[in-house]
C-alpha cells in the first residue's frame, strides 16, 4: 500500500513538472509569436506564473510517508520542545522559496501594469495593438 | 567589524530617491529638484568612491543586512572589480544628473523624472555591489522598470512609446527567465549566495552545515541555469541576437537617459557575466568544461554583435541611432575580452588571460565616458539645431561653438582608439591579448570592427563638424558644455595615464581572478562571519 | 651604429604622439615665421575660377552625409545591408524573436551535447 502510495506521488510529481515545462513553451511561443500585444502580456504572466510554480515545486519535499505529509514552515509552540524541532526538521517544506516567490510576484505586477499602460498609450497612439503595424522604428 | 557604508548606499539612495513624487505634491519650485537630485547623486558618488577606498586598503569586505549572517541573509559583497565599476557609474551618473538640469529645464513631470533617474541609478549599483544572485533579480528589475520608464518618458510620442514596449516586454522575459535560472541553482546547491555558490562549485572547504551540499543532477541543472542566466545577461547587455531592441530604445529616451543607458545600463549586464562566469562558475570549479563552451559561444557572439553594430552604424542618419549602434559594437569589443577565460583560448594564469580582461574593463571604462560625452555632447547639437536629430540637417553645428566642436573630437577620437586617447589603449590590449593566447584571426576582426566603425565616426564629425554652417543656431547656456568638459577631460585622463590605469587594473584582475583571489571572495563573503 | 630603445608600447606611443605633435608645432611655427605677411591682392586673386556658375550657387552645393559612403556600401555590401537592414532590423517584434529564439534553442542544444559528452 505505502510502495502504491508512493509510485503514484512520484507520478504526479512527474505530471506536474512535465506540464509546467510544457507550459513554459506554451507561454513562450505566445510571447515571441502572436502578433497582439495583449496576448503576449497574458502569455508573458503565465510565463512568470508558471516560473513561481516551478520555484514552489523546489522548496516541496518529497512525501516521507503518506502518514507524515509535509507541514508548512511555522513552529506551532512558543516554547519548542527537541520533538517539535525534530518534526519539523523532518516534514516541514522549505520556505526560502516562497519568500522568493513573494518578491516575484511583487515585481511582476509593477512590470505588468507598466506593460498594460504602455499597450493602452500604444493603442491610443497607433489605433492598432498588432506589432507587425506597430512597426514604425526601423533600420 | 562590517563597514556600514557598503550596505547602506543602495537602501538609503533608495528611500531618497523614492520620496521624490511625495515632495513634488508640497513644492512646485523645480530648482529645488534639481539641487535635491545632484546633490543625492553626489552622496552616492562619494560613498561609492569611499567603498572603492575601502577595497583597495583592505581587499573584499562584506556588508550582511539585518544581522543575518550571508549564506541565510542577502548580503553585499565588493571587491576590486565591483567597486570599480561601481565607482564609474556613480561618477558618470553625477555627471548626467547635473546635465539633467539643463535639459528638463521647462519640464513639469520633474520629480518624477528625477524618481526615475535615481532608481535607475539604484538599480546599477545594486546589481554590481549584489553578493546574492536573487538580490540581482530583483535589482535588475529596479533598474529595467526604471529603464522602461525612462524610453517611453515622453508618453505623447509614438516613437518612444513603440521603443519603451519593446523594450519592456522583452526585459520582463528576460527577468523571468533569469528568475527559472535561479531556482534551478537554488534546487541543486541549496543557496543563493554567490559567496557560498563559489565554495559549492569549487570546493574549498566540503562541508557546509548550513545550506547542505549538492541535491539531484547539479551538472545537467548547472548546464541549463547558466544557458538560461547568459541568455538574460545578454539581453541586458544588447549582445548580437538579443541586441534588437537597443536601437530604438536609448535613441528614444530623453538625451541624459540615452547616455545612462548606452554608457552605463550595458555595463551590468557584462558585469554580471563576469560574475557568474569568472567568480562563481570560475576557471578551477568543478564544472570549468561548461564554462569554457559558454565562453566559447560569447566570443562568437561577441565578434558577431561587434561586427554588426560597426556595419549597422555606418549607414544610419539619425545622430543618436548612429551612437546606438556603436554601442552594440563596443560591447561586443568588451564580451570579446571577456571570453579569453575559455581553457580552450587561454590558460588562467597566463598573461593573456590578464591582459584580455584588463582590456575588457579597461575599454569598459573608456566606452562608458566616450559614449556618455558623445550622447549628451548629441543633446546639445540636437538642441541648437532646433530639435531636429537628421545628420544631413546638423550642417555643421559644432563650428558655431568651438568648445562642442572640441569636446565631440574628443568622444570621437575616444571610441575610435587614437592614440592619445584611452581607447587606443584598451582596444590594444584586447588586441594583444588574442595575439598572445594564439588566436591572430580574432586579432585581425578586432581590427576589422574598428575600420568598419570609422565609416560611420567620419560621417558622424562631416555632418556636425565639416560642414560649413549656412543658418542660424540657437545659442546654448554653459552647464552642459562644463559637463562636457569634464568628460573630455576625463577622456584624455583615460589616454595620457594609460600607463598607471592599465598597472592598477592589471593588479585588480589578477586579485579577482586568481585562485586566491577567489578564495577570498568566499572567506570574507562566508568564512569570517562563521569564526574562520 | 644603431640604438636600441627599450620602450614599452605605451610609452612609446605616447612618446610618439609627443614628437609628432611637438613637429607638427614646429612646421607651423616655421611656416608662420616664413609666410609673407602683406600679399598683392586683385580681383582675380580674390574670386578664384570655379566654374561658369557665380560663387554662391557653388558654395550652396555639398554632399549629403548619409550619400558619403552610400557609394562604397552599394558597391560592395548590398546583399549584406538588405539583409541587415530590411530582414533582420525591420522593426517587428515578431521577427527579432526568430534570432532570438534559435539563440535560446542553440544554447540549450550546446548544455545538452556538453551533458551526453562529457
Amino acid at each position: 500500500m505505502v510502495r502504491r502510495m508512493n509510485e503514484l506521488n512520484t507520478f504526479l510529481f512527474n505530471i506536474l513538472l512535465f506540464s509546467l515545462f510544457f507550459n513554459v513553451g506554451i507561454s513562450l511561443y505566445g510571447i515571441f509569436a502572436r502578433p497582439s500585444l495583449i496576448k503576449k502580456i497574458i502569455a508573458l504572466t503565465i510565463f512568470s506564473d508558471t516560473a513561481n510554480v516551478l520555484a514552489i515545486i523546489v522548496g516541496y519535499r518529497g512525501w516521507p510517508s503518506p502518514e507524515q505529509p509535509p507541514i508548512p514552515p511555522v513552529i506551532t509552540s512558543t516554547e519548542p520542545t527537541s520533538e517539535d524541532l525534530i518534526r519539523f526538521i523532518n516534514r516541514a517544506v522549505d520556505p526560502l522559496p516562497q519568500a522568493l516567490v513573494l518578491t516575484a510576484i511583487v515585481i511582476g505586477l509593477a512590470v505588468t501594469l507598466f506593460l498594460i499602460f504602455l499597450t493602452l498609450q500604444v493603442y491610443r497612439l497607433y489605433g492598432t495593438t498588432d506589432v507587425r503595424r506597430v512597426a514604425r522604428l526601423r533600420g | 567589524m562590517y563597514y556600514l557604508s557598503i550596505g547602506v548606499l543602495v537602501p538609503s539612495l533608495l528611500g531618497l530617491a523614492f520620496v521624490l513624487p511625495l515632495l513634488g505634491m508640497i513644492i512646485k519650485n523645480i530648482r529645488f529638484f534639481h539641487a535635491y537630485a545632484s546633490i543625492t547623486s553626489l552622496y552616492a558618488l562619494i560613498v561609492a568612491a569611499y567603498n572603492f577606498n575601502i577595497v583597495v586598503r583592505e581587499g573584499p569586505k562584506a556588508y550582511p543586512f539585518g544581522g543575518w549572517w550571508p549564506p541565510i541573509g542577502i548580503s553585499y559583497e565588493i571587491d576590486e572589480i565591483n567597486s570599480l565599476i561601481a565607482l564609474l557609474t556613480a561618477s558618470v551618473m553625477f555627471l548626467i544628473t547635473l546635465y539633467s538640469a539643463w535639459y528638463i529645464r521647462s519640464l513639469k513631470d520633474a520629480p518624477y523624472y528625477y524618481t526615475l533617474l535615481l532608481g535607475l541609478e539604484v538599480g546599477m549599483l545594486g546589481c554590481i555591489y549584489t553578493g546574492d544572485a536573487f538580490n540581482l533579480f530583483v535589482m535588475l528589475e529596479v533598474m529595467s522598470i526604471s529603464a522602461y520608464a525612462l524610453v517611453g518618458f515622453h508618453r505623447n510620442k509614438p516613437e518612444a512609446i513603440e521603443a519603451a514596449i519593446k523594450y519592456g516586454l522583452f526585459g520582463a522575459v528576460a527577468t523571468t527567465i533569469y528568475f527559472i535560472a535561479l531556482v534551478f541553482i537554488y534546487a541543486s546547491f541549496g543557496t543563493l549566495n554567490m559567496a557560498d555558490l563559489t565554495n559549492k562549485v569549487t570546493l574549498f572547504w566540503g562541508h557546509n552545515l548550513v545550506s547542505g551540499l549538492y541535491y539531484g543532477q547539479i551538472y545537467a541543472a548547472t548546464a541549463v541555469a547558466l544557458a538560461l542566466s547568459l541568455w538574460a545577461f545578454t539581453f541586458k547587455s544588447a549582445i548580437f541576437p538579443n541586441h534588437f531592441w537597443l536601437p530604438d530604445a536609448h535613441p528614444e529616451a530623453p538625451t541624459p537617459v540615452s547616455a545612462a543607458l548606452s554608457g552605463l545600463v550595458v555595463n551590468v549586464g557584462v558585469y554580471a557575466i563576469f560574475r557568474f562566469f569568472y567568480t562563481i562558475f570560475n576557471p578551477f570549479s568543478l564544472m570549468s568544461d561548461l564554462r569554457d563552451m559558454i565562453l566559447l559561444v560569447t566570443l562568437i557572439l561577441g565578434l558577431a554583435s561587434g561586427l554588426i553594430g560597426a556595419f549597422m552604424m555606418v549607414v544610419q542618419d539619425d545622430i543618436k541611432r548612429l551612437l546606438a549602434y556603436s554601442t552594440i559594437s563596443h560591447i561586443g569589443l568588451v564580451l570579446i575580452g571577456l571570453s579569453i577565460g575559455s581553457s580552450l583560448i587561454s590558460r588562467p594564469d597566463s598573461q593573456a588571460f590578464v591582459d584580455g580582461l584588463t582590456g575588457a574593463f579597461y575599454h569598459l571604462i573608456n566606452h562608458s565616458i566616450g559614449k556618455s560625452l558623445l550622447f549628451l555632447a548629441s543633446g546639445v547639437i540636437i538642441y541648437m539645431a532646433g530639435g531636429t536629430r537628421k545628420l544631413d540637417e546638423l550642417g555643421g553645428v559644432a563650428r558655431k561653438n568651438p568648445v562642442l566642436g572640441i569636446v565631440l573630437i574628443t568622444g570621437v577620437l575616444q571610441l575610435l582608439g587614437i592614440p592619445p586617447f584611452g581607447g587606443f589603449f584598451s582596444k590594444y590590449l584586447l588586441y594583444v591579448s588574442y595575439l598572445e593566447a594564439g588566436a591572430p584571426y580574432i586579432s585581425v576582426i578586432i581590427n576589422i570592427i574598428s575600420a568598419v566603425s570609422l565609416l560611420g565616426y567620419v560621417r558622424l564629425l562631416y555632418s556636425v563638424f565639416f560642414i560649413i554652417p549656412k543658418r542660424e543656431f540657437v545659442r546654448t547656456s554653459r552647464l552642459p558644455l562644463a559637463v562636457l568638459l569634464v568628460l573630455s577631460v576625463a577622456c584624455l585622463i583615460t589616454g595620457l595615464l594609460s600607463p598607471i590605469i592599465s598597472y592598477w587594473l592589471r593588479g585588480f584582475v589578477e586579485a579577482t581572478t586568481s585562485k586566491d583571489g577567489i578564495l577570498n571572495y568566499w572567506v570574507q563573503g562566508y568564512l569570517v562571519f562563521w569564526g574562520g | 651604429m644603431v640604438t636600441q630603445l627599450n620602450l614599452d608600447p605605451w610609452t612609446a606611443t605616447l612618446f610618439l604622439s609627443g614628437v609628432l605633435a611637438f613637429s607638427s608645432l614646429v612646421m607651423y611655427l616655421i611656416y608662420v615665421s616664413l609666410s609673407r605677411k602683406t600679399t598683392h591682392s586683385s580681383s582675380e586673386y580674390s574670386e578664384p575660377y570655379i566654374g561658369g556658375e557665380p560663387a554662391n550657387i557653388i558654395r550652396s552645393i555639398d554632399v549629403p552625409a548619409r550619400n558619403l559612403f552610400w557609394g562604397i556600401v552599394r558597391g560592395t555590401g548590398r546583399k549584406l545591408y538588405v539583409f541587415l537592414r530590411d530582414q533582420m532590423h525591420n522593426g517587428v517584434l515578431n521577427d527579432w524573436s526568430v534570432y532570438m529564439v534559435t539563440y535560446v534553442g542553440l544554447l540549450a542544444l550546446i548544455s545538452i551535447i556538453i551533458y551526453f559528452t562529457r
